[in-house]
């Protein structure tokens, strides 16, 4: 049995196509301080939650590997570049929950499976669904696929595709699809996704305090006027 | 009560296998006195005045803001990183008197027994200011042949689970009492009669409760008995030993429980050993669900039981899970860290000091009864 005690991984994959320039960009720069600001209020919550950012365009970077936010003296910023391309995004998260799930387990840490917040605001270039079934597709049974597949929370801006980003919510019953209403600024939209990301953390963190397993997403009463949530799906 | 791991892993036996982390232990933390040999400690430990320092144990503490007073380290024990919130949770003080207090703390002799207890308020509980929901007791058998320990910890879904915790700190050692007092032998306890004697007084003293805290909706009708439970459920581990004078001898040991507050036993030379057993285990996938008072098995013959004869200088340790789970299958620092605190007994506000360890992302309440031979003579 783990002696390190539970931990909470996080992680935020944000587009960083040239059409996310100016304020949408501005927007996802406001995240992190937001998250490190959250967790700073609440150290017990703090002492189980690890956070990671990765951007991606026509490739995908680790921006802030998986950390403990608490005495980060510098919090990376994003640019942008190129195009949008899910499958690089897909194929580093692999990589990366891979890695990092490993390191804390051999670090004696009893990880809860990690969560994915993915925000893109366009339609990607084709050829990503291979990527994403290899980072979600687990088979209990057999073994067969990744074991430490993420729940994976689809959170879409601007022009991002309703239908596309609805095939990203996985898995069904524990995720949900977060997306802008058509008339919304994108900017303030992703400041919504912001709270959304947050109020997950801190909730997800209370529910592991409280002896709960699970993580937790906001419900409709509980969204930002700028985004809706779709989570009424028939098994 | 722990989380729900949603990563399934296959638990192996505990004794079976080796520490999860072969070689040098992680750092998280700046260094602090988990990297120091425990034998080290002792020997440096200064004998505090008038002797009074019954094990000369470390005193277990690390440094918080490097302060020293008069020579000797101060601040609150901790074990590897203490993490953030044992430094900065400000806990709220408990103003109602009807609840339990932040800490409390017992220590004493039973013939031949020398015995520490404390149950101390998490981190949570204190951060929200909500109620510590463990409890422990003790009752001596009238002729005082067998001392009789329990710990009960209260479901956290439960608002009034201190008060289950509670009840059966108080009357579950003298329900034991009185069998042995009876003449049933320690090893034929009615472990099944007892628990179910246990959770017919929850449900009474639970079903009052409730009407006491909102006696317009109970005004016809008194609670249910499911309604009760929902309130209030408490986890009961008992151990009952002999009190002696095994010296140089073995004890008999008895254990009885009802879920997740483990039991162990510490041996100076081999270290740590299981007397009930370790949560998780024998699942492979972990799991939240406890099995609590007052719901009693259908079957509650098949509840857990076992008898153990251990060598009279073990040290017998009966806990929540609050102390349970860090020290997990006990191959790692919090195992080697307690056992060198733990060898012999510490002087009693630092046992329960040592009780409220810090250490990340651990924030249960915390309850320890711990048992040695009484210390005029040098165990081992």
């Amino acid at each position: 049995m783990p002696e390190q005690g539970i931990l909470l991984p996080f992680y935020l994959v944000v587009d960083v196509s040239y059409s996310m320039l100016g304020d949408s960009l501005d927007a996802a720069n406001k995240i992190l301080p937001g998250v490190a600001d959250a967790l700073a209020k609440a150290p017990i919550l703090a002492d189980k939650v690890r956070f990671g950012l990765i951007d991606f365009s026509d490739d995908a970077q680790v921006v802030l590997p998986l950390s403990d936010m608490t005495g980060q003296d510098y919090l990376p910023k994003l640019t942008v570049r190129g195009g949008t391309d899910y499958g690089a995004a897909f194929r580093m998260l692999r990589a990366q929950l891979e890695q990092d799930v490993s390191q804390l387990r051999a670090d004696g840490f009893k990880v809860h499976r990690p969560a994915v917040f993915f925000l893109s605001d366009g339609e990607p270039q084709t050829g990503w669904e291979a990527d994403f079934t290899a980072l979600t597709a687990y088979d209990k049974q057999t073994g067969q696929g990744f074991k430490w597949y993420p729940v994976f929370v689809p959170c879409g801006v601007a022009d991002a595709g309703r239908e596309t980003m609805r095939q990203l919510v996985h898995p069904y019953g524990k995720s949900k699809l977060y997306m802008m209403h058509s008339d919304a600024d994108a900017a303030d939209a992703i400041k919504a996704m912001a709270e959304v990301l947050i109020s997950s953390v801190l909730a997800s963190g209370q529910s592991a305090v409280d002896g709960n397993s699970g993580f937790v997403l906001p419900d409709k009463s509980q969204l930002p006027p700028t985004i809706d949530v779709d989570d009424d799906w028939l098994d | 009560m722990n989380i729900d791991a949603d990563i399934d892993v296959p638990l192996k036996d505990p004794w079976a296998s080796p520490p999860a982390t072969p070689g040098p232990r992680p750092r998280h933390a700046a260094a602090d006195r988990a990297d120091r040999d425990p034998a080290e400690s002792v020997a440096c430990w200064p004998a505090p005045a008038g002797g009074t320092d019954l094990g000369g144990t470390d005193l277990g503490g690390t440094e918080l803001g490097g302060t020293r007073l008069g020579g000797t380290e101060t601040g609150p024990a901790t074990i590897g990183d203490p993490g953030r919130a044992h430094a900065e949770v400000r806990p709220r003080l408990r103003l109602d008197p009807a609840q339990p207090p932040d800490t409390v703390a017992d220590h004493g002799t039973a013939v031949s027994l020398e015995v520490r207890a404390a149950s101390v308020r998490g981190l949570s509980h204190r951060d929200s200011g909500t109620p510590r929901q463990d409890a422990y007791g003790f009752a001596l058998s009238a002729d005082e042949q067998h001392l009789i320990v329990v710990v009960a910890d209260g479901v956290s879904a439960g608002v009034l689970s201190h008060e289950a915790a509670s009840f059966v700190g108080r009357r579950g050692p003298r329900e034991v009492a009185r069998h042995l007092d009876a003449g049933t032998p320690a090893d034929q306890l009615p472990w099944p009669e007892i628990f179910t004697a246990l959770a017919a007084t929850i449900l009474a003293e639970g079903a009052r409760s409730l009407k006491r805290s909102d006696p317009v909706r109970y005004a016809e009708i008194p609670p249910a008995e499911t309604e009760v439970a929902a309130a209030m459920a408490t986890t009961a581990t008992f151990l009952v030993c002999s009190t002696g004078p095994a010296r140089g001898g073995d004890r008999d040991v008895h254990l009885a429980w009802m879920g997740d507050s483990p039991a162990w036993a510490i041996d100076p030379q081999t270290g740590w050993h299981i007397l009930s057993e370790v949560k998780g285990a024998a699942a492979e996938v972990a799991t939240s669900r406890v099995e609590a008072l007052p719901r009693i098995p259908r079957d509650p013959l098949g509840l857990p039981v076992a008898s153990h004869r251990v060598p009279d200088d073990w040290t017998l340790l009966v806990m929540t899970d609050g102390t349970g789970d860090p020290i997990g299958s006990a191959v790692g620092e919090v195992a080697e860290r307690l056992a060198a605190w733990w060898r012999r007994p510490p002087p009693p506000l630092r046992f329960a000091d040592q009780v409220g360890f810090g250490r990340r992302s651990y924030d249960d309440d915390r309850t320890v009864v711990a048992i040695w031979p009484s210390a005029d003579r040098e165990p081992g």
